[in-house]
């Protein structure tokens, strides 16, 4: 009697594990999906009709969609060290951990040129369980804009950013990046205005990085209002700047520079191009 | 030797009777498939995701494959009868015990060669490759830890039924392939009782992570030193010699009654 079941078994977890996923990303779709025209909103806690219908389990089912949404974007971080995960301290070492060290690779190690392309999936993956994890999609524009020489790609990506945070001020200061980028300065204007506007309105949980935010978004935009020949404007740039970092020299010295002779040593555009273009700082060499 | 070989041969007609290896396979393509028609923002010509997923996946399916299999030989006879007859005949009870690991080894490790198969076909026709020296390495230590999984189901199968014992394999393996890698960085932040536990934990249960050579594989690193995949697999054998021993030493003069396992 027993061995029917017993075979049955296999197919009975196969089947609720398949029903399991498919509960799960149609759940995530409902959960990310506004209702209207005009509701989209940031916070995931509160997004689509379901959130009002069962607070908790829109929680709780937000709060594993992010998990996985982190665990994938750190699939990508670990991509782009090919495969050396973050480094830990050991509390001890034996014949096991040093067997373990010798399989595992464990050099410092980036992917290169068009190879950043292959953390895209991971981005993509973690976009697509949490769609508000903004820094997936910044990131994955940034390299395919950068190295990995798909700036249409990187287009692409950021459209889909703002279709699903349009009030995030990340989205926009990427935007405005690309356009530089692609030399498009007015459309890079346009966004890093929006940018400021919205990070006037909420510049988000971690304090510090939404500062170093607002500090790049000044100097684009004062570059750009140095190049259109607005100093003033660029002037008030760069003291925003100031009073947000007072120790930053380059700024206070560029300042100094237009405020007396009313152009800088070095032109806006070169100053531009030397920010846009240098690889951004990525990890500490004693993190992987 | 040879009554160990016709009892393998017998698992293995029996496997080829199921239909286990067929779903996991279909399921493994499908998953594949699957993973191949994502839209990656328009991206194509990217394969490493695919590798490391399609192979975590291989891994899963042998796993679950070797607990499957390995767990429900012992119950299966007992609960047929099919025991008694078995016993009746010249052959041992060890050597009933290393048929069956045998048979169930031998049935996962093929299966698991036909997954990694499927894997470089899929890889290869998006575009990629594996290097063939870390492939060799890592299908040779994938066996290695086959062998252990087997062992292990089989040793627990010996004293209980084929739902408790693959229950337990499962959940021994699971916590032996989380923790242990963990085990020297959390040991740090655990205190007193906890840190003993952990310990203890360590030492006792086998050391799968060893075998684990996905990321050289996916992310094109040199092939591990021989010496240290020699050394490997010298400790996954001797993990497999000690969970057999082990299923021995409880199965040699186990009881049976009709009926019993039913």
């Amino acid at each position: 009697m027993k061995r029917p079941w017993a075979r049955a078994g296999i197919w009975a977890a196969l089947f609720l594990a398949v029903m399991w996923g498919t509960a799960f990303a149609l759940c995530c779709r409902l959960t990310s999906m506004p209702l209207m025209p005009g509701d989209e909103t940031d916070s995931p806690a509160t997004a689509g009709s379901l959130a009002m219908a069962s607070p908790v389990a829109i929680k709780a089912l937000d709060a594993s969609r992010m998990a996985v949404g982190d665990q994938l974007y750190e699939a990508a971080d670990r991509t782009f060290h090919m495969g050396v995960g973050v480094y830990r301290q050991q509390a001890f070492t034996n014949w096991f951990t040093r067997l373990g060290q010798a399989v595992a690779p464990e050099r410092h190690v980036h992917l290169q040129a068009e190879g950043v392309n292959e953390l895209v999936p991971w981005l993509y993956l973690a976009t697509r369980a949490d769609p508000h994890n903004v820094e997936a999609y910044v990131v994955a524009a940034f390299w395919l804009a950068g190295e990995g020489g798909r700036p249409d790609l990187a287009e692409r990506v950021m459209s889909e950013a703002r279709t699903n945070n349009p009030k995030d001020y990340r989205v926009y200061l990427e935007k405005g990046r690309l356009a530089l980028k692609s030399g498009a300065l007015t459309e890079a204007a346009r966004a890093f205005d929006a940018a400021s506007r919205l990070w006037d309105r909420d510049p988000g949980p971690d304090k510090i990085q939404a500062q170093l935010d607002r500090a790049e978004i000044l100097i684009y935009r004062g570059l750009l209002y140095e190049e259109c020949g607005d100093v003033p404007r660029a002037l008030t740039c760069y003291r925003d700047i100031l009073a947000l970092f007072p120790g930053r020299m380059g700024i206070r010295e560029r300042l100094t520079e237009l405020a007396e002779k009313g152009h800088a040593r070095v032109a806006p555009a070169a100053m531009r191009q030397a920010i846009m273009f240098q690889r951004r700082h990525v990890c500490e060499r004693e993190d992987h | 030797m040879s009554r160990i070989l016709t009892l393998a041969g017998l698992v293995w007609l029996e496997m080829i009777r199921r239909k286990d290896i067929y779903v996991l396979l279909i399921l493994l393509a499908a998953f594949l498939a699957t993973l191949m028609a994502l839209n990656l923002f328009g991206l194509g010509q990217v394969v490493s995701y695919l590798k490391e997923i399609g192979l975590l996946l291989a891994w899963v399916c042998s796993w679950i494959l070797a607990v499957s299999v390995s767990t429900r030989q012992l119950p299966q006879e007992e609960r047929q009868g099919t025991i008694f007859a078995l016993l009746a005949k010249p052959v041992s009870r060890a050597e009933v015990l290393i048929g069956k690991w045998l048979g169930a080894w031998i049935v996962t490790g093929t299966a698991t060669l036909v997954f990694y198969a499927l894997l470089a076909l899929v890889v290869f026709l998006r575009g990629g490759g594996f290097g063939g020296a870390v492939l060799a390495q890592a299908g040779l230590l994938h066996l290695g830890l086959l062998g252990i999984i087997t062992a292990l189901g089989i040793a627990f199968s010996t004293r209980f039924n084929a739902d408790a014992a693959s229950a337990l394999t499962y959940v021994v393996t699971l916590a032996a392939w989380l923790v242990l890698p963990r085990a020297p960085d959390l040991v740090l932040t655990a205190r007193g009782a906890a840190q003993t536990g952990l310990m203890a934990i360590y030492y006792a249960l086998p050391h799968l992570e060893l075998f684990d050579l996905r990321r050289r594989l996916v992310y094109g690193w040199p092939p591990a030193p021989d010496a240290v995949v020699l050394w490997i697999l010298v400790y996954g054998l001797l993990m497999t010699a000690v969970f057999l021993t082990l299923g021995w030493l409880a199965y040699r003069n186990k009881p049976f009654t009709r009926g019993a396992m039913l």
